[in-house]
């Protein structure tokens, strides 16, 4: 055990590796600044340029992306008063108003320090927890594995989107969709339609690229497209001294960055619920446990510290169901989950007990990251205050080029043109309230969650009766229905959702 | 038309969809196997009811719910033309990339789609369109030697 912990951390430990995690990270932060890009566009765009890369670094690449992303979304927040990704829209409620008093660089160091600090503490619990819910896991059979993946979706299907009967949709669209290519056991075709290149099924580039990438492009150019042509204006960084930003100040705050990176790990472990989510409670806990609440929304240093804190703690938190179960928890950990397979990884239970080395290689990678975002933010926001000027026409059109040009490198051609349809796909799934996020994550769990049914029929010889002997799998069914009930009684009382 | 309406149009349009791949997709595009294990039909058929039979559900909760439709829906007869000239630009440029290669497939969308965003600047267009390719094509092909669209 300690050994593979040694080998697995001396893995991380290359140049090469942090060169690659810190590039991430730089481009994480970049594409999160740019309003209407997102790091989540980035991590899409990233995954098929990593298939020439070995495990670890391609890995610790998309990782660091994610952990740069949800840095560079505060920039434009403080700045701009315009969120570079969803999860910065609360550090705008505080940042946005510290800017225009002068503290905008304050307000930077603020949310650089609190996206570190919940970033690095849910790290650390993905360590600790990670490993023992994988031995827990390791009891569970096909049954009990299918119905974990049936609660994943009901969850996520749930709590994405403005109703349940629409995300389950989008789930079994998903799920669908994963059946493109041959059989597993038979090899006979499914949907290929005579087509070759449709026989080792649709990469998860093409779906990932077109549904989350250039669907939100599309959406971003069909109704911003007037808006596109002006330059940004940013907030002044203003005064020296205005943007100290002290040990006591990061003392100050401590207790709120602490509490949110609590929440953000808890929201991050549970699938489906994820960054944004995080950042509203984190910043209405930290609301409430103030003794002076009406100071928030004026220029409050906690409310930037208690967003940020929060969503970041979420990337981390995300990897222990995709680690210990092989469910991602949302959808930037369904495209790395993509990736772990494109290179041959099975995460889950198993994951633990035979590629132990690998694990914690991947935790190695995590930590450069978390240290390569604390390094770099250090410099990047003065940059970026000013990269977030550049308009949107000129961003958009490069994105879309950078989108084809990642699909061909990693397929062909034929790829590039799966991607006009997945776009299109993508677009009208925003347009008509359906969850692309729900999508996604069925569409990456659909092999597991077939195979696993498969097992179980085969196990139990067809006879439902069998899962009567299976008490967890029955209790976990039992949860799906539950929660399927109680989150579609809870829309019908108009409770709020997350938009995704 | 309010966001009760879509949604039901978007319903029935799943439960037809559905009922298509469950009786037509299905039986004629996909293997029926060997006649032991599990049909290959299998999985798809579970797939394609359930969407089936959710898509029924929007239906009915839209015809015999309560009327929630205070939000209108976004997809107007605008928003589809530009989707589809969106589309269709980007169908033109991969067409283009087929046959003429990369370099000029990746300036003709460059520069198509900043002029689809408005943009009517030469000085803006001509280098981004001609210089963002060019990049591109030079990061992958010559220095990382990935092979692009000739």
């Amino acid at each position: 055990m300690l050994n593979d912990i040694l080998l697995g951390l001396s893995d991380a430990l290359t140049l090469t590796n942090f060169l690659y995690i810190a590039a991430g990270v730089l481009i994480g932060q970049v594409f999160a600044a740019a309003p209407g890009v997102g790091a989540l566009t980035a991590v899409t765009i990233a995954v098929p340029f990593t298939f020439y890369l070995n495990p670890v670094t391609a890995i610790g690449f998309l990782v660091g992306i994610n952990k740069g992303g949800t840095l560079g979304g505060a920039v434009s927040s403080i700045l701009m008063n315009t969120p570079g990704s969803p999860e910065a829209t609360a550090t705008a409620f505080d940042g946005y108003p510290m800017a225009k008093k002068g503290q905008a660089l304050k307000a930077l160091r603020t949310a650089h320090f609190s996206s570190v600090t919940g970033d690095a503490i849910s790290d650390m619990v993905l360590f600790l927890v990670a490993a023992p819910l994988s031995i827990l896991a390791l009891q569970m059979g096909p049954a009990e594995m299918a119905a974990v993946v049936l609660v994943a979706l009901v969850v996520v299907g749930g709590l994405v989107g403005n109703s349940i009967v629409k995300g389950l949709i989008a789930a079994f669209l998903g799920v669908l969709f994963s059946l493109v290519g041959t059989d597993p056991e038979t090899a006979g075709g499914r949907f290929t339609f005579g087509i070759p290149e449709l026989m080792d099924g649709l990469s998860i580039s093409a779906v990932g690229i077109g549904v989350l990438a250039l669907g939100e492009i599309f959406r971003q150019m069909v109704f911003h497209g007037d808006e596109a042509n002006g330059s940004a204006q940013a907030a002044e960084l203003g005064s020296r001294e205005a943007n100290r930003f002290r040990w006591r100040d990061y003392r100050s705050v401590a207790p709120t960055i602490f509490r949110s990176s609590a929440i953000g790990t808890i929201i991050g472990a549970i699938p489906g619920l994820g960054s944004t989510a995080a950042a509203f409670l984190g910043y209405s806990s930290a609301k409430r446990a103030a003794q002076d609440p009406e100071s928030f929304g004026k220029g409050d240093i906690r409310g930037v510290a208690a967003t940020e804190a929060a969503n970041s703690a979420v990337v981390g938190a995300n990897f222990i169901p995709l680690l210990s179960l092989g469910i991602p928890g949302n959808v930037a950990a369904a495209l790395i989950l993509g990736a772990f397979i494109i290179h041959g990884i099975s995460p889950g239970p198993q994951l633990f007990a035979e590629q132990s080395r690998l694990v914690y290689a991947l935790f190695g990678a995590m930590m450069i990251g978390t240290f390569c975002n604390l390094f770099i933010g250090l410099f990047s926001m003065r940059l970026f205050s000013k990269l977030i000027q550049l308009p949107l026409v000129l961003v958009l059109p490069c994105v879309v080029l950078l989108c084809v040009t990642g699909i061909i490198v990693a397929s062909n051609l034929f790829g590039a043109w799966l991607l006009v349809g997945f776009a299109l796909m993508g677009f009208l799934m925003r347009i008509l309230n359906f969850s692309f996020v729900t999508f996604i994550i069925g569409f990456v769990l659909g092999p597991m969650f077939e195979l696993n049914i498969r097992q179980t029929i085969l196990l139990s010889d067809g006879n439902i009766g069998f899962l009567l002997t299976r008490p967890i799998a029955c209790g976990f069914i039992l949860m799906a229905l539950y929660i399927a009930w109680r989150l579609g009684k809870r829309r019908k009382l108009g409770a709020p959702q997350l938009s995704m | 038309m309010t966001e009760d309406k879509v949604d039901f149009w978007a319903g029935v349009v799943i439960v037809i969809a559905g009922l298509f791949v469950t009786l037509y997709v299905i039986p004629f595009h996909v293997d029926s196997g060997f006649g032991f294990g599990l049909s290959p039909r299998f999985f798809p058929y579970i797939c394609s009811v359930a969407i089936t039979a959710l898509g029924a559900f929007l239906v009915f909760f839209r015809v015999f719910g309560k009327e929630e439709g205070e939000v209108r829906s976004l997809l107007t007869i605008k928003v589809s033309g530009r989707l589809v000239l969106l589309a269709g630009l980007l169908a033109l440029g991969l067409l283009v990339m087929n046959i003429w290669g990369y370099l000029p497939g990746g300036m003709f969308l460059v520069a198509a789609f900043m002029i689809a965003l408005g943009e009517k600047r030469l000085s803006w267009i001509i280098p981004t369109a001609v210089g963002w390719p060019l990049f591109l094509w030079l990061l992958f092909e010559k220095l990382l030697e990935t092979p692009l669209p000739g």
